[in-house]
């Protein structure tokens, strides 16, 4: 077997099963150094869901959540690393969960230096920036995949219009700020129509409700009326200029069943398709 | 035992009318592969393409592929794949795990890899670039190992062990 060229070597380990293939990493020097340089080619476990917690002592604690069938036999696997080790602990796996507890600054380098195959079936996405130097935009910007992006709370200096045009479709996109620095506008809204179009399910969240917005009203009806929506959909928008009186009859003229309760509009469109919408104030 | 080369499918005895490939193994002996069967070999493709073969006539009057790296042993086998497989649909390359096989098929070639040492017709497939033996000899070779110790992997591949207890210790 040794005498084998390494690209047959690399056929067979293509084909192990993911329990299997870190035993060759204990065969002996060669085999190991031919695993670690060409793992990205070899088949992954999937996980339903990784979490990354900063411990804030230079070491991750990362939990691995592996499926069960039926649900109640699901797993999960937990390790404390140093921030060094933490890629070679999920390494194994593939994911379409993954949620960024950061707490302070060991896990930024961490996502640096991760590959971007192992980010690329990401789908949604939850980071949880609490003061930490974690690039959430440097994340997101390499898992293609993302339609679900949770920032809560988010620090970063970014704005929602550029966020959005980097997830090819969206589903849900939650942010919470907690600098105020961040701002959504109707350029913010018009990528949401279009990427809401583009996904599955529709678009089930969309809350930006402490980030200062700058909507019109004219740009929210046509969200509204435009955007695909899935079969219950919630939204919070901290403001809209415009009045409260003129939206609620454009509510009751384009959709059913409306029930207003302060700030929240509850309606139905003809589908039946149910929306919850916030809207902080109306500014003139 | 070793087959009878005079009598096997690959032998140079064989019907006028067919349409086929010659070939030398290492040993010198002469083999034929029917064009089909031979095409799914990326070398003679390519072999025959860098020469403009491009008609039965051209095969027929071609001299012997020299296959110098080719036993005749696993030249005998690779014209018994071939031959099997040379009406199947074209090969994904790129995503091998597409490639469906149906069960009668799928049953001759566990048979037929099951009583091989793979080894010399894994080197021969690789290099006559035949993706549809590489594959299933790649996925034989990685079943035989599926539930194994790294002990018994290194047992039935004969590898030696060459890291210091403490470099064992540390990988645990």
């Amino acid at each position: 077997m040794e005498a084998l060229p390494n690209e047959l070597k690399i056929a067979i380990l293509e084909r192990v099963q993911p329990d299997d293939l870190r035993k060759f990493t204990l065969l002996n020097k060669a085999w190991r150094q031919l695993f670690k340089k060409n793992r990205r080619h070899f088949r992954r476990a999937d996980a339903e869901e990784i979490r990354f917690h900063d411990l804030g002592d230079g070491n991750i604690q990362i939990h691995i959540v592996l499926p069960g069938n039926p649900a109640w036999t699901k797993r999960i696997v937990s390790k404390t690393v140093p921030a060094a080790e933490a890629f070679d602990c999920v390494w194994p796996y593939t994911t379409a969960d993954l949620k960024v507890n950061s707490h302070s600054n060991a896990l930024r380098s961490v996502f640096e230096e991760m590959p971007d195959y192992w980010l690329k079936d990401v789908s949604t996405l939850g980071i949880f920036e609490n003061e930490s130097n974690v690039d959430s935009l440097a994340i997101l910007g390499r898992c293609p995949a993302v339609s679900s992006l949770y920032i809560d709370p988010c620090y970063s200096a970014i704005d929602v219009t550029s966020i959005a045009r980097k997830m090819p479709k969206i589903e849900d996109l939650k942010l919470l700020s907690c600098n105020r620095i961040i701002t959504a506008d109707d350029t913010t809204l018009a990528e949401v129509i279009e990427r809401s179009r583009k996904s599955e399910n529709g678009l089930r969240t969309f809350w930006v409700d402490s980030i200062p917005t700058d909507f019109s009203m004219a740009m929210v009806q046509r969200f509204l009326l435009e955007a695909k929506f899935s079969e219950r959909c919630s939204i919070l928008l901290e403001k809209m200029r415009g009045s409260r009186a003129v939206f609620l009859d454009f509510i009751n003229q384009h959709f059913d069943d409306t029930v207003q309760s302060g700030n929240a509009y509850n309606f139905k469109d003809a589908r039946g398709y149910e929306f919850s919408l916030i809207i902080g104030s109306f500014i003139a | 035992m070793a087959p009878n080369f005079e009598e096997a499918p690959g032998s140079s005895k064989r019907l006028k009318e067919e349409i086929l490939y010659r070939f030398h193994s290492k040993e010198g002996h002469e083999f034929t592969m029917e064009k089909a069967a031979a095409e799914l070999s990326g070398v003679v493709k390519q072999i025959s393409q860098d020469l403009g073969i491009d008609d039965d006539e051209s095969i027929r009057n071609m001299k012997p592929i020299p296959l110098i790296n080719v036993s005749s042993e696993a030249f005998h086998y690779v014209v018994k794949w071939c031959e099997q497989h040379k009406t199947m649909p074209p090969w994904e390359q790129d995503k091998w795990w597409l490639n469906e096989r149906d069960e009668e098929m799928k049953k001759w070639e566990n048979e037929f890899l099951g009583g091989l040492t793979s080894e010399q017709l894994f080197d021969a497939a690789n290099y006559m670039d035949i993706k549809c033996l590489l594959d299933k000899c790649a996925e034989t070779v990685a079943g035989m190992i599926k539930g194994k110790s790294v002990e018994e992997i290194r047992e039935i591949w004969e590898l030696e062990n060459d890291f210091t207890p403490e470099e064992e210790e540390a990988m645990k």
